[in-house]
């Protein structure tokens, strides 16, 4: 039985699907971040979104 | 889930021995405080979760259950403390014994043993919750918002919901503060670009045109587009050696400092003003500071945590929520103080800003300097920067502001001694250089610019870096919290309808338009209730503490219902029922059991009467309920059982502790007494104090009880029902008889007696009293469901019964037609 969180940090990723903010590869990384059963670290989330910009940004 | 068949305990918080059948079946114990019913709630958590919620969370430091678990006496033997347990597991079928011992409350010994079963128990290890003290009730009610979001996410296991928004929250803010900087730099170095290219703006065109003109000098082709890979010096052979002064330039960036330097006195002044205010405020007061301090300590600490050992200080938790729950129950203590950092941190950045975009002035004078060997200018700027980059590290905590408290007062940016006077001097200097000719300069014009530039495009390429990663914390941070607060809002409104609807059904016609309202917004949780259809207001508002604590366990309930659903089976209520007040006793049962039909409630109380209406009420019965009539530190809780108090009485006698048989009965009589005045309205005479002798309570419900089967005989005659007339005045003459024998034998079991004769009291002379007291107390029992007889209302009886109805009379005389 899942528990709220997951059903909450589901729909989560699925919604950020949509935002143009946020592209495949962060959300990739976002989403094995929330299927660890670590604790959620905020220097693990920055690395997240601080990731690939060197391609991305001409 | 599961249901308890069985617990025996041994050596465990105040208990020796003791063995309870619960049958799976609803259960109470009572007893007066201090009996120890707490230590079988313990107990019963212990075996189900290895823990004591008693030894864990706020108020408990120091406390442990490896410590403090064991019976005092046994503190040095752990291994002797243990609580065995038998579980019906449902969903398996199967009943499980689990013993687990003080000693090693992780390691539970589990017969029969199958992973099947061990799933089952370790799904019940993580659910402590079950347990509710009322200590633990008003968390919920008067607690503010942010306090009760964590406190119910708590209790829901939702702590992890919280987590993972504050994780989002601080990587969102990080990116926030890092995309300030990038910005910073980009403008400072977008400025060096501009000063150096002496262009009104940085549009290619103006760019294209300054360079262009250099590149006619040197009859380099000219640059037509703008690329992001341009470079300005294209086609120039570039030296190995240090490049010529730019004399133009190095005026130019001379006169950019200078510039800087007259306004210098009135950068970041308003901001500087703030931090200087607001740490006066931290000076000011001492436990402002500590409760800052602590807090980043614990901020820090609660960022490590990753098992159930305190980063801080090493302690070993039961458990790495319960270490969780500690740590942010500390950072909640200072939401002052977190007001006062947040305020500290957003002036702090803004000078720090200024701080970039300042120095972002001192690279190209510095390089004017080297190369003209303006040694003390030179070392002045390295040193100052040097100055500046270190007083810019300390906007990065409230703790390093404060050492810097009397820069902010006195000029943060601390101009160096004779330092305008030695940029004047090096301005001299460079004027002095003979002019360079066209070529050089346009050479070293070039080779700069492209240095420049190159420098530029990172720190822009940086900040735009930096945007697409605030921009991405920003959406998740937005998106989660939207989708948390909807699911939530979900959740807490299941939680109201059902909340309510158990507050309306607890408290009858008193309350029958009462709603409650929770809201969720980030981080906390609102929770008004209506107070007599005038509107929502918080529960401490209005409502009475009585009011409040039914709020409390309402709430509880509503709460599990969605949390557990249909795996809500087992619930250990210490001593919560007394939040329930008179009046709405027989309500609070009726609602376990309509509500609640397959739960298993363990029910504690200290107030016996309350016990004997949970029997009348048909929640527990004589063999789902017990009570403890005392305690010692020898003996553990002192068991008044309703069935086993003659064979107890009999065992003392047959191992002629007669005077352990005197004590065992008197209490009971004492007990049974009390209750039996209450139930049938007797009427001793009433003392302030409340303590009646056991003869003037007995002869006062003996009298009642008489009176009342007088009536039942009565009324039965008036509605001309023969066999219930003489089944009453049977009763009333038993009881007369019963009454004589009680008479000749109660000067036996006196106080007086008791403490003063019992060298001279035999056993065969006890017996005879014994069997008089259980003869006389039959006449008060139903021989079917073993419960107390009681009249309904007690005022003006209408009615003589026992919970199951085998006792059953009308009191009420069949109305004379003739007299109408």
């Amino acid at each position: 039985m899942t528990t709220l969180y997951q059903q909450i940090a589901e729909k989560f990723l699925a919604e950020l699907q949509n935002s143009p903010n946020v592209d495949s590869q962060k959300l990739g990384a976002l989403k094995l971040l929330f299927a660890d059963s670590n604790k959620l670290r905020p220097d693990d989330l920055v690395k997240v979104f601080t990731s690939a910009l060197e391609d991305e940004v001409k | 889930m599961i249901r308890l068949e069985s617990v025996y305990v041994e050596e465990v918080r105040g208990i020796r021995k003791l063995e309870l059948d619960f049958q799976k079946k609803t259960f109470a114990i009572s007893g007066p405080n201090g009996s120890g019913k707490s230590g079988v709630i313990d107990s019963i958590e212990f075996g189900l979760t290895g823990q004591m919620g008693r030894l864990a969370g706020r108020g408990t430091k120091g406390l442990s259950v490896g410590l403090h678990g064991p019976h005092v006496d046994k503190v040095r033997f752990p291994d002797a403390a243990f609580v065995r347990l038998k579980i019906f597991i449902a969903q398996l079928n199967k009943s499980v014994t689990v013993t687990r011992y003080v000693s090693s409350p992780r390691k539970p010994k589990v017969a029969p043993d199958t992973p099947a079963i061990r799933a089952a128990l370790d799904e019940i290890a993580e659910h402590p919750e079950i347990t509710l003290s009322r200590r633990e009730i008003l968390r919920f009610i008067l607690v503010e918002p942010t306090k009760r979001s964590e406190e119910i996410q708590t209790l829901l296991k939702l702590e992890e919901i919280g987590d993972a928004r504050k994780a989002l929250n601080t990587a969102h803010n990080r990116l926030v503060a890092a995309k300030t900087e990038a910005e910073g730099r980009e403008k400072a170095l977008a400025n060096a670009f501009q000063l150096y290219l002496q262009v009104a703006a940085l549009k290619r065109e103006l760019v294209l045109e300054s360079v262009n003109k250099r590149r006619k000098i040197l009859g380099l082709a000219f640059l037509e587009e703008w690329a992001a890979d341009t470079e300005l010096d294209e086609g120039l052979i570039k030296s190995a050696t240090t490049p010529e002064l730019n004399k133009e330039s190095a005026v130019r960036d001379l006169r950019a400092l200078s510039d800087a330097l007259a306004t210098a006195s009135t950068l970041g002044e308003s901001e500087a003003a703030s931090i200087a205010a607001d740490l006066y405020k931290l000076d000011s007061d001492p436990s402002l500071l500590a409760a800052l301090q602590a807090r980043s300590f614990v901020e820090k600490g609660l960022s490590l945590v990753d098992s159930a050992e305190c980063p801080l200080c090493d302690h070993e938790w039961p458990d790495i929520d319960h270490l969780k729950r500690h740590l942010k129950t500390k950072l909640d203590k200072s939401e002052e103080a977190k007001k006062l950092q947040q305020a500290l941190l957003r002036n702090a950045g803004l000078i720090s800003g200024k701080i970039t975009e300042f120095t972002g002035l001192f690279g190209a004078v510095l390089r004017a300097a080297q190369f003209l060997g303006a040694n003390e200018v030179q070392q002045a700027i390295v040193t100052w920067r040097a100055d500046l980059d270190t007083f810019k590290t300390s906007m990065t905590s409230v703790e390093k502001l404060t050492k810097a408290h009397a820069r902010f007062k006195e000029g943060w940016l601390q101009i160096p001694a004779n330092f305008n006077e030695q940029v004047v001097a090096l301005k001299a200097m460079i004027e002095a250089r003979p002019d360079q000719t066209a070529t050089i300069d346009a050479q070293t014009f070039l080779s700069t610019a492209q240095v420049r530039l190159e420098d530029y495009r990172n720190a822009r390429r940086n900040n735009k870096a930096a945007s697409v990663a605030k921009a991405a914390a920003k959406a998740a941070y937005d998106c989660y919290c939207a989708v948390q607060e909807k699911e939530l809002n979900t959740l807490y409104d299941e939680v109201q309808e059902d909340f309510s609807a158990y507050y309306r059904a607890l408290n009858g016609a008193d309350e029958m338009k009462f709603a409650a309202k929770l809201k969720p917004t980030a981080g906390s949780l609102e929770f008004d209730v209506n107070f007599y259809g005038r509107g929502l207001f918080p529960p401490a508002a209005y409502h009475s503490e009585g009011h409040q604590d039914g709020m409390g366990v309402c709430l509880y309930l509503a709460l599990m219902k969605r949390l557990l659903d249909k795996r809500f089976t087992l619930s250990l209520l210490d001593d919560v029922v007394m939040s329930v007040d008179s009046a709405h006793r027989y309500e609070f049962c009726k609602l376990l059991k309509t509500q609640f039909p397959d739960t298993q409630f363990i029910i504690t109380t200290h107030d016996r009467l309350w016990a004997e209406q949970m029997k009348s009420a048909g929640l527990v019965t004589g063999k789902t309920s017990v009570a403890f009539y005392s305690w010692t530190i020898d003996t553990g809780p002192l068991v008044q059982s309703n069935e086993d108090i003659w064979d107890e009485i009999e065992l003392l006698l047959k191992t002629g502790k007669v005077d352990g048989a005197a004590a065992a009965l008197r209490h009971h009589l004492e007990y049974a007494m009390s209750i039996l005045a209450d139930q049938l309205g007797a009427r001793p005479q009433y003392k302030a104090d409340a303590t009646y002798e056991l003869e003037e309570m007995m002869t006062s419900v003996l009298s009642r009880n008489k009176e009342l089967w007088g009536k039942a005989a009565e009324s039965a005659k008036s509605w001309g029902k023969s066999d219930k007339e003489a089944e009453a005045r049977e009763k009333k003459r038993f009881l007369a008889s019963c009454n004589a024998a009680m008479r000749v034998e109660q000067w036996s079991v006196n106080k007086a007696v008791h403490y003063n004769a019992w060298a001279n009291f035999g056993v065969n002379d006890f017996r005879p009293v014994v069997a008089a007291f259980k003869e006389l107390m039959e006449c008060f029992r139903c021989k079917v469901c073993n419960g107390w007889i009681y009249v309904l209302p007690k005022t003006i009886p209408q009615s003589l019964r026992c919970t199951c109805e085998a006792i059953s009379f009308n009191m009420t005389l069949k109305p004379n037609p003739s007299s109408e």
